[in-house]
């Protein structure tokens, strides 16, 4: 069987470092230059979670505000939603809510209570003395949401991004396993002979 | 080439009379298919011989061509291609914009997309395509999140970029649906990638083959209806209401047999292209023979249809009263590439249950498909293995030989497929509830009946002799090479077998092709803006016709060199043939119970 593929998408404002993230895990390279995302864009990367194969396709969104309404389309079906803020910028972390609740509106999934998500406290590479946000105050929201799994990281030195990642994958196919799978086989058909309603024409 | 389209009265069913119409309405008539908004090769229009390109009509009065410069001959080829920039859709400013590039692309490609273009792209013309031969089609199945759910590449190969494929056709496919729209296809180049949008699922065709745009269409719908035969309408709806990120492959797990055999077998198969059955060949008198024995007793009260079938094609099927097959055409052929795909036909058991569901009959249950083989494949097929090398002096073991030689060129899925195709004779009893006892006790009742009365012998005889098929060389017509006739009334078609120079894979698929381009544009499928009557092409290798008349369609392939009015003689000569022959070649007055 071929591998299963994961939907995992990317959310936070703008510069916190979403397209390095990606492509520290995917491609394992980073650099330095900001270049606004524009849209949307995805990668994919094949990863072994548990001895099982899959693929996980990575959608990286614009975190500028006139593209905060990507539309239901790109967040539909999404495994697992990755917040990303920069910890040294407070704003980007406060806005996390906004951009939790946009997804579970967005995406509308099946259980939101339980929807797995993971949050990145991103460019931890920066000197500490211009840190913003607490991981106290990190901790402590991630648990008001229900336990997110929270980790600090620097796209720049590939710190905890192999790492997060994997617990995304994780997660999601997680999540995937406990959902039962409503194959509720349906009734037999009666197959009336002698109704008159005809099922098509007879020409 | 040259190439004519004109409308003849209905008046004339069974005799082609060459049409009396005057030149210029059906010039302007292929002039309106050019400029249709569809950019589908519709008409093949002249310039494949170069400097002689010209526009041909039929005038009956002189019986002579009458030939127009063709002012519209053009020979760029285009390089646009109508691939969009998923970057440039997030606000509503860039969401329009992609949404006019891709308009603006698509429309040029659409000008350009002049039918002779394509046919002249399409054909063994250009050094190229020689090259390229025909490159297998490729579709893929996905949800509409974007995850896999099928794709026609072979396993394991690409799969990344596979999953790239469908991340971008969903993120493409939904710029235009935000906007209430629906992307129907992408032209770049020789390569047109189709969509069918069956929520929750997409469908992708991607082909180079030049077919009119219905015809990949078709194949998804097929792919769709194979699909939900195994899942169901109803349970594909409510899953994907709870889930919009399940994946598929889950429930499809151990499916996808079929849905490759369902592939291999559409590329040539013009019955399921015009929706209609091909039937076995056979004796009428046995076939009235064997339908009686399959009369179900008035104890099974569930069942819809049974059929009997040999070499993938229906040799009678009985049903209820109530039922007609006609709309079932497509389940008819759903229902037999079932029964052939690998898993079911080279299954060691001795008969096999399946739970199918028919869209249209019920969308949202199961009936379950009895099917066990009344002489096993694996027996048949030594002999069969045997007699293609043995003697080829005879006609039936030269077409094994054919096959076997066609196989060999690398579709390893159709191996199996075809060689069992050529010796098994399929009972299958369609059914609903739950009365697997009875249904089996029936069947193996039958089968003892058939085997008793010498009708089985008789049949597997007729099958192995090659009585069952024949050649267009057989009808003693000058310069017919094949042909497809369609009896509208009995919704069923018949051909002769492929024979010299169309025997090699690649030449099946250009006649099929062509087909396929006179079918479309007889029926206006790709948006003409009329139906045809009648349809002409040349081109260096043959001349095929296509005439649509009350009672019958013809499709007719004849050497390149023949006059039209020997054009017109054989096809006539065709239908004539075919009434003669009528009872053996169709299934008719099939019981009802």
């Amino acid at each position: 069987m071929r591998p299963q593929l994961l939907k995992v998408i990317i959310l936070g404002d703008s510069g916190v470092g979403k397209t390095s993230l990606m492509n520290q895990f995917v491609n394992s390279r980073f650099n330095s230059q900001y270049k606004a995302t524009i849209g949307a864009d995805f990668l994919t990367k094949e990863v072994t979670v548990d001895n099982r194969l899959v693929t996980m396709q990575i959608w990286d969104t614009a975190g500028q505000e006139r593209f905060q309404s990507l539309g239901v389309a790109y967040y539909r079906g999404a495994d697992c939603c990755v917040l990303v803020y920069d910890v040294n910028n407070s704003k980007s972390f406060e806005n996390l809510n906004n951009w939790r609740d946009e997804f579970l509106i967005q995406a509308s999934p099946h259980d939101a209570e339980r929807f797995p998500f993971v949050v990145l406290g991103n460019k931890i590479d920066v000197d500490e003395s211009r840190r913003q946000v607490t991981q106290k105050r990190v901790l402590a929201w991630c648990q008001s949401k229900g336990n997110i799994p929270y980790f600090e990281t620097s796209a720049k030195e590939a710190v905890n991004v192999q790492e997060a990642f994997a617990v995304v994958a994780r997660n999601a196919l997680q999540q995937e396993a406990e959902e039962q799978l409503y194959v509720d086989y349906p009734d037999p058909i009666q197959i009336d002979r002698e109704s008159t309603q005809s099922y098509g024409c007879n020409c | 080439m040259t190439s004519a389209a004109s409308r003849t009265r209905p008046s004339s069913p069974t005799r082609l009379v060459i049409p009396s119409i005057h030149p210029t309405p059906s010039l302007s008539n292929i002039k309106d298919h050019r400029s249709s908004t569809l950019s589908v090769p519709l008409l093949p229009t002249p310039g494949l011989e170069s400097s002689a390109s010209s526009v041909t009509n039929l005038d009956l009065n002189e019986g002579i061509l009458v030939h127009d410069l063709d002012p519209d001959v053009d020979t760029t080829r285009s390089e646009d291609t109508a691939v969009g920039q998923i970057d440039d859709v997030a606000s509503e400013e860039s969401r329009r914009n992609l949404r006019d590039h891709l308009r603006r692309t698509l429309s040029v490609q659409r000008e350009k997309s002049d039918a002779k273009r394509k046919l002249d792209e399409w054909l063994d013309i250009s050094p190229d395509t020689t090259l390229e031969g025909y490159r297998p089609r490729e579709y893929f199945v996905l949800t509409d999140a974007g995850k896999p759910v099928f794709a026609s590449r072979p396993d394991g190969k690409d799969v990344e970029n596979s999953s790239s494929i469908m991340g971008v056709v969903q993120a493409l496919l939904s710029v235009f649906l935000e906007d209430g729209d629906k992307l129907r296809c992408i032209n770049t180049g020789r390569l047109r990638i189709t969509f069918l949008l069956r929520s929750p699922l997409y469908y992708v065709c991607a082909s180079s083959w030049g077919e009119p745009e219905s015809v990949t269409r078709s194949h998804l719908e097929y792919l769709h209806l194979q699909i939900l035969s195994i899942v169901t309408a109803s349970q594909l709806r409510r899953i994907f209401e709870r889930r919009t990120n399940f994946d598929l492959r889950r429930l499809l797990d151990g499916a996808e047999p079929f849905l490759f055999s369902l592939l291999d077998r559409i590329e040539l198969d013009f019955a399921m292209a015009t929706s209609s059955l091909n039937c076995l060949q056979l004796d009428q008198s046995l076939r009235v023979r064997v339908a009686e024995a399959l009369v179900p007793t008035s104890k099974m009260k569930d069942t819809l249809y049974i059929i009997l079938v040999a070499r993938g094609q229906v040799i009678t099927l009985v049903r209820p009263k109530k039922h007609s097959i006609h709309p079932a055409g497509t389940y008819i052929h759903i229902l037999v590439n079932t029964v052939y795909s690998p898993s079911i036909v080279n299954s060691p058991a001795s008969a096999s249950w399946i739970p199918v569901c028919l869209p249209k009959f019920n969308p949202a249950g199961f009936v379950n498909a009895y099917i066990t083989f009344l002489r096993r494949p694996d027996a048949s097929q030594k002999s069969y293995q045997r007699t293609a090398g043995d003697n080829e002096t005879d006609v039936a073991e030269t077409i094994s030989a054919s096959n076997v030689a066609e196989n060999s060129q690398g579709i390893t899925s159709w191996q199996t497929t075809r060689l069992i195709e050529d010796s098994g004779i399929g009972l299958v009893c369609i059914s609903g509830g739950g009365e697997f006892e009875t249904v089996r006790a029936w069947c193996d009742t039958v089968t003892q009946k058939l085997s008793d009365d010498g009708s089985l012998e008789a049949l597997v005889k007729a099958v192995d002799s090659g009585k069952t098929s024949y050649f267009a060389s057989q009808l003693g017509i000058p310069g017919l090479r094949h042909f497809v006739y369609k009896s509208r009334p009995h919704v069923q078609i018949t051909l002769p077998a492929f024979e010299e120079p169309y025997d090699t894979l690649d030449a099946k698929r250009r006649i099929i092709t062509l087909y396929q381009i006179i079918h479309d544009a007889i029926h206006a499928k790709s948006g003409q803006t009329g139906n045809l009557k009648l349809q002409y092409i040349r081109t260096e290798k043959e001349i095929v016709m296509g005439w649509i008349t009350q009672p019958f369609e013809l499709y007719v392939v004849l050497s390149p060199r023949l006059p039209k009015t020997a054009v017109i003689n054989a096809a006539n000569a065709v239908t004539r043939w075919v009434k003669k022959e009528e009872s053996q070649l169709f299934l008719r007055d099939a019981p009802v119970f």
